[in-house]
């Protein structure tokens, strides 16, 4: 019981992570798909849950539903889409489930809790949902291992190849059930109670695995995220400058944009309008400036500082503006460098009283 | 305003963004899929007293100019700013650009777009969908690129 707990806990803690994802492509919408509908899959196993429910044939339904958007997340990581087969295997599936499921008057939550000779329709519905799911599970599991040799070594490689071996012990699980199911079925005398502990742990300890995998490889993300984050901090002294000065080149403010923004890459997307917005002030404030080309940040700094005052007091455009110091190219340059200028502007502010909050107006473009 | 992101992501899923990003080749893109020719132009100077980058639609192609006094992540920036207008087929006026290209005869422009500030909801759209086509990291290259993409990690 305290396992299937925390299987749950785990489980729908990832589906609730990975939500804002739905906001993204096909890909991550089939891969939220695919958890959620696992999630509700173990949800209603759950034994006090499939108790209060008394319809243990939604698990099943829903573990089929996971096994269709994981085989639509393969299809579209390979660059396909699901064809018309797929669709109507999946629906065949799921109706031929629901008829057997009638005809033999209800299937029990679990195939291991059978016993005795097994009627022929529930054998055919283990048939069914565990074939469909060990063939999926199988060509998943051959996917991601000849994916992962191409993976970046460490945490990313080692993710995929810890989904590849979740996807195993469930697709063993599944046939550790079946084959005593058709033996049953065939007439031969088979103790489920043999194979009851062994199967459920193997699909707890897979799920566990599977879903644990995915978010190995976000160990190295978040430390890049990490620096992302430091970066926003560096570059919020210039940021808010330019936000005060020129109020109508911000998208959004810091709060509203960590909601707008959020899902995959969301401090990434925020980092790139700060910057965005940084170069639109500077745009602004660019017939402002005067003397020469700023060399380092710190005159860069000072050069912003003036061109801010200069405009904030009424003067009119310098007429021969320098402009701003080169920067390269990637994303990472600019934001190097507009954090060095940022620190410089920062220290600038707060040591020199010359140079004040300028005052919000209207843009001089 | 949930709206918006909502539908920039929308925008986004039907538009082929080259990865890693090259301006040159998702203008090719842009250009390819309206079936004219787009022409990227810098004018320097045009952020002074105007927008710092601007859409022309005339009957024959699509130009686009920027403001090169800028860092290049700035300027490509401001260019995908207005491939966004063209991608989301906003409409303009023709009324601003006489000052800027007296030139130009105002009878062959279809629609004029200015990158000015993101005060109407038509440069709230252009703005968020240029920020998510180039904002967002690239993933590797070769079949592990749509695997990194969805797990989220990098090289």
């Amino acid at each position: 019981m305290i396992f299937d707990a925390v299987l749950l806990v785990v489980l729908w803690g990832a589906t609730l992570v990975r939500l804002p994802t739905l906001l993204r492509d096909g890909r991550q919408q089939a891969m939220w798909a695919c958890l959620c509908a696992g999630t509700l899959a173990e949800t209603f196993t759950f034994p006090p849950v499939a108790r209060a429910t008394g319809w243990p044939i939604l698990a099943h339904l829903f573990a089929a539903v996971s096994t269709f958007m994981l085989l639509r997340f393969l299809a579209l990581i390979t660059g396909r889409d699901i064809g018309r087969w797929q669709w109507a295997l999946a629906g065949t599936v799921l109706v031929t489930m629901v008829a057997l499921d009638v005809v033999a008057g209800g299937i029990g939550p679990d195939a291991t809790r059978l016993s005795g000779r097994l009627p022929p329709a529930v054998v055919a519905f283990w048939l069914v949902l565990d074939g469909y799911l060990v063939a999926v599970l199988t060509s998943g599991s051959v996917l991601f291992l000849s994916v992962a040799r191409e993976a970046p070594t460490g945490l990313p490689r080692f993710g995929l190849r810890t989904i590849a071996a979740g996807w195993v012990l469930i697709a063993l699980s599944a046939g550790v059930t079946t084959i005593p199911t058709v033996l049953s079925g065939a007439g031969v005398p088979v103790d489920f109670s043999g194979v009851e502990s062994p199967s459920r742990y193997l699909q707890g300890a897979g799920t566990l695995l599977a879903v644990g995998g995915a978010l190995v490889p976000a160990g190295r993300r978040s430390r890049v995220v990490l620096a992302e984050y430091r970066s926003l901090l560096a570059l919020r002294p210039l940021w808010t400058a330019m936000r005060d000065a020129f109020p109508e080149v911000i998208l959004f403010s810091p709060r509203r944009a960590v909601v707008e923004m959020a899902g995959v890459d969301d401090v990434r997307l925020r980092l790139y309008r700060r910057v965005i917005e940084i170069r639109d002030g500077m745009l602004a404030l660019r017939p402002y400036l005067c003397g020469v080309l700023p060399e380092t940040p710190e005159a860069e700094a000072a050069a912003i500082a003036q061109a801010l005052r200069r405009r904030a007091t009424g003067m009119p455009p310098s007429g021969a503006s320098p402009g701003f110091a080169p920067v390269g190219p990637e994303m990472a340059d600019e934001v190097a460098w507009l954090s060095r200028v940022s620190r410089a502007y920062r220290r600038r502010a707060v040591t020199a009283p010359a140079a004040p909050t300028p005052r919000p107006s209207g843009s001089t473009r | 305003m949930k709206g918006l992101r909502w539908r920039s992501e929308r925008r986004l899923r039907g538009i082929r963004v080259p990865r890693p990003f090259d301006l040159d080749a998702f203008c090719a893109e842009v250009a390819a899929s309206r079936g004219r020719p787009l022409i990227r132009r810098p004018v320097p100077g045009l952020a002074a007293e105007a927008p710092c980058g601007m859409w022309i639609a005339t009957d024959r192609a699509d130009h686009v100019f920027y403001d090169p006094g800028t860092s290049p992540l700035h300027a490509e920036h401001i260019v995908l700013h207005e491939l966004a207008h063209i991608l989301c087929g906003h409409s303009g006026s023709a009324g601003a650009f006489a000052q800027l290209f007296p030139d130009l005869d105002p009878a062959t422009v279809r629609r004029v777009l200015g990158r000015v500030s993101y005060t109407t909801e038509q440069e709230r759209e252009a703005e968020m969908l240029a920020s998510l086509i180039r904002g967002r990291s690239a993933p590797p290259p070769g079949s592990i690129g749509p695997l990194a993409d969805a797990f989220g990690f990098l090289e």
